[in-house]
């Protein structure tokens, strides 16, 4: 067996145990501590960058689960700084299934939240959440979690369940941290600048220095 | 006491000193809302951009329930700021104060299938107070049989402005749908041939919006005061806002950026 991991590797684990017992902490505000137990409850989703999203570094996000919920939360390895405090829910057949929806709290910002209402089991909850900074300005790949409340009969009683939390799928960054990874490139070429010993040397790295700082200017201003 | 011993009480001082400053300077103020769901969307829009723009000085958490949740909140001290879509009742706890933010326009809508160009108020009181139930009896529409009605939860402060604004001395029908958000009676309608039901301009989305004494309920007509049926949105606070949520007000009502934020899909402050 392998022991050596990366970083990176590390770094996702804590992340998922950091996940997890944000989910468990936002979903026991809801069921009171002591209720819920293991869950059946299977979910998945997706998160997509929503570019006409009225926040800044806006996300959508759609979670289905395999059974009736009451609840949800969404946690993440990025800092959050917005939500949408209401949802849709879509049915099988893509049409907005009426009575159902969430109302969703938390803090601003966060690493997650939480979101009560009700949706039957194959329907899709759809709504919004929006990072701190540009999705991709990490040292590792973006993670979001799903973590599901059920109710489910024990001995006639509906009994609170939370979930263990599901991964949601996320198109993976090309390039991390591009911002600083085009800072230390702009600050490397403008050295050069200075250390240049002929006229043309000078030039072509003066070239090289500005499209290096425009470059650094176009993702700020992306 | 001896010259050694005193310096060694200073010395403690001094570190302690220059432990707590840092870190009481460090303490972030979190200000919690509770209240309207109406307001709730803008709120969030508007901590993501300040929290940015202050660079973290400040953390919030954001709670809803409805307009009379939040009022009741923020009067018991439980949150710092109760958010409201409806204006002050004379039923409302002593020692509050009604900080206005931002407007918005009720509009009134009815499924794709069924879009109703206009309805006057007397239409509206017929409809929603219940003397109206085929929409058969209502002009304009394509659509026969009975006109299923969503309205608001009675907490809900839009509910409040639409009794308010449209309805007048006229109680809304006991029969009718009640939903305890925008989305729901937003959803319910897109569901719904014969639904009819009212909702947050920024909820319009897959609707058909009816115009109101002729003007339609757009942000445009609601910002230039055309729109007859525009509520405010305010921040309620215990007494005079203060330290941080005092900023915050003042920010969502004076800062460029939180006008812009505002002007979307709401009608800002100025």
């Amino acid at each position: 067996m392998n022991s050596f991991r990366s970083p990176g590797e590390n770094r996702g684990q804590y992340g998922l145990v950091f996940a997890v017992g944000l989910a468990v902490a936002f979903l026991m505000c809801f069921v009171g501590m002591g209720k819920a137990g293991a869950s059946s409850v299977s979910c998945s989703g997706t998160v997509v960058p929503n570019a006409e999203g009225h926040a800044e570094n806006e996300l959508t996000y759609n979670v289905k689960c395999d059974e009736d919920i009451k609840g949800y939360s969404i946690t993440s390895n990025r800092e959050l700084a917005y939500f949408g405090t209401e949802t849709v829910v879509l049915g099988t057949d893509g049409e907005v299934a009426e009575g159902e929806s969430f109302g969703c709290e938390g803090s601003i910002p966060s690493w997650g939240i939480g979101c009560q209402g009700k949706m039957t089991a194959g329907n899709t909850v759809v709504s919004g959440v929006g990072t701190s900074d540009a999705l991709c300005e990490a040292s590792v790949q973006p993670k979001f979690w799903a973590t599901a409340l059920t109710l489910q009969d024990v001995k006639g009683t509906p009994t609170p369940f939370v979930s263990e939390p599901f991964l949601l799928k996320t198109e993976p960054c090309k390039v991390l941290n591009p911002t600083r990874k085009a800072k230390a490139k702009r600050d490397r070429l403008c050295a050069k600048v200075k250390s240049a010993k002929s006229k043309e040397a000078r030039k072509a790295a003066k070239k090289r220095c500005n499209s290096a700082r425009a470059a650094v200017r176009n993702l700020r201003a992306a | 006491m001896t010259r050694s011993k005193f310096s060694v009480l200073w010395l403690i001082a001094a570190i302690a000193a220059l432990v707590a400053v840092p870190a009481s300077a460090s303490a972030k103020p979190t200000i919690t809302l509770s209240g309207s769901t109406s307001v709730a969307p803008l709120a969030t829009l508007w901590a993501q951009q300040y929290v940015k723009s202050c660079k973290g000085c400040v953390k919030f958490k954001l709670l809803q329930g409805g307009s009379d949740v939040g009022i009741a909140d923020v009067s018991r001290g439980r949150v710092t700021i109760g958010m409201s879509s409806r204006d002050p009742k004379p039923s409302d706890p002593g020692g509050i104060e009604f900080n206005r933010v931002a407007k918005d326009a009720i509009c009134l809508a009815t499924n794709k299938a069924n879009p109703v160009a206009n309805f006057d108020q007397n239409a509206v009181q017929s409809i929603f107070g219940g003397g109206v139930r085929s929409w058969s009896q209502v002009p304009g529409s394509k659509q026969s049989g009975t006109i299923d009605l969503f309205v608001r939860t009675p907490a809900s402060g839009t509910q409040d402005a639409f009794q308010k604004i449209f309805m007048g001395d006229t109680k809304v029908f006991s029969g009718a749908s009640q939903k305890a958000s925008n989305g729901l009676v937003q959803q319910s309608i897109q569901r719904d041939k014969a639904g009819i039901g009212y909702v947050s301009e920024a909820f319009t989305d897959g609707l058909s919006v009816a115009s109101y004494k002729g003007v339609p309920c757009t942000l445009r007509n609601a910002k230039s005061g055309q729109y007859g049926g525009v509520r405010s949105f305010y921040f309620v606070t215990r007494g005079k806002a203060t330290g941080a949520a005092a900023k915050w007000i003042r920010w969502t009502r004076n800062n460029p950026a939180a006008l812009r934020i505002a002007a979307r899909e709401w009608v800002p402050f100025k």
